[in-house]
């Protein structure tokens, strides 16, 4: 999820979030819940990063994107947060995406 | 996403395959070469985890990714570019949480409970997929055949791809 690119279905690369910024500001949000909130802190980040890839597509309105997910070569949008941005992007390349 | 809203996937790229966890999958007793791998599931469940954890962090990161990395030789500069995202008040909250929840020993966020529940029904998944898995994942993973029913889609999958470097 660190490497995150859009592709809408009728173009063959519209939108391209291709480096840090974008896809690690997400996982902050997703580790954090609401930002400014003192609440209890929740691991159940795959479901906030989902929701968040979905406002996003919204946003920059894409309907239909291809979703690539990884951690080291493990569990897609869940447990990449607990091993890092490099970690995720070396995995990515790893992975000849 | 895929399963969630399939209508909003054209296809999905998956490394390791089909990996939806959920508490009653995690309920499962794994062989004991499998459970050891998991090792640190087991520490992090015990407040002597979770503070060793608070005090050990950047240790206990960089020995995960020794062991569960594709046979990375990574240099102290590699490792440290990633760890300082990992140096911030609410990061060993969020990894203690998120063990504990898949040992059914923490809640979950409720807001997330009606997403939570169509997950845990392991639904099968129906858009295009490409699954990757590497020949030299260090981390715990499944057998791509024990996952293969769960795409009912176009799918092909790609054993080699993950070379270790």
């Amino acid at each position: 999820m660190y490497r995150f690119q859009v592709c809408p279905i009728n173009d063959l690369v519209v939108a391209e979030v291709a480096d840090s910024n974008v896809a690690y500001e997400i996982k902050i949000v997703a580790e954090d819940g609401d930002s400014d909130s003192d609440g209890d802190r929740h691991g159940r980040t795959a479901h906030v990063v989902a929701v968040d890839i979905i406002n996003f597509m919204d946003a920059l309105k894409i309907d239909k994107a291809i979703i690539a997910g990884f951690d080291w070569a493990r569990a897609p949008l869940t447990s990449w947060r607990c091993f890092g941005r490099n970690a995720a992007r070396e995995s990515f390349r790893s992975a000849a995406i | 996403m895929a399963v969630l809203w399939p209508e909003r996937c054209k296809g999905i790229v998956s490394v390791s395959g089909y990996l939806i966890g959920s508490q009653e999958s995690g309920k499962a007793p794994l062989p004991p070469n499998a459970e050891l791998e998991w090792w640190y599931q087991f520490y992090f469940a015990t407040e002597r985890g979770r503070a060793g954890y608070d005090k050990y962090w950047y240790d206990f990161a960089k020995l995960i990714w020794q062991f569960a990395s594709p046979k990375w030789n990574f240099d102290g500069a590699t490792f440290d570019r990633s760890s300082a995202s990992f140096d911030n008040p609410d990061h060993v909250a969020i990894v203690i949480h998120n063990y504990r929840w898949r040992q059914g020993l923490a809640e979950g966020e409720p807001k997330y409970d009606a997403l939570e529940r169509r997950l845990a029904e392991a639904p099968v998944i129906r858009v295009p997929i490409i699954t990757l898995e590497g020949d030299a994942n260090g981390a715990p993973h499944p057998d791509p055949s024990a996952y293969a029913k769960k795409f009912t889609g176009k799918a092909c999958s790609d054993r080699k791809a993950g070379k270790a470097r």
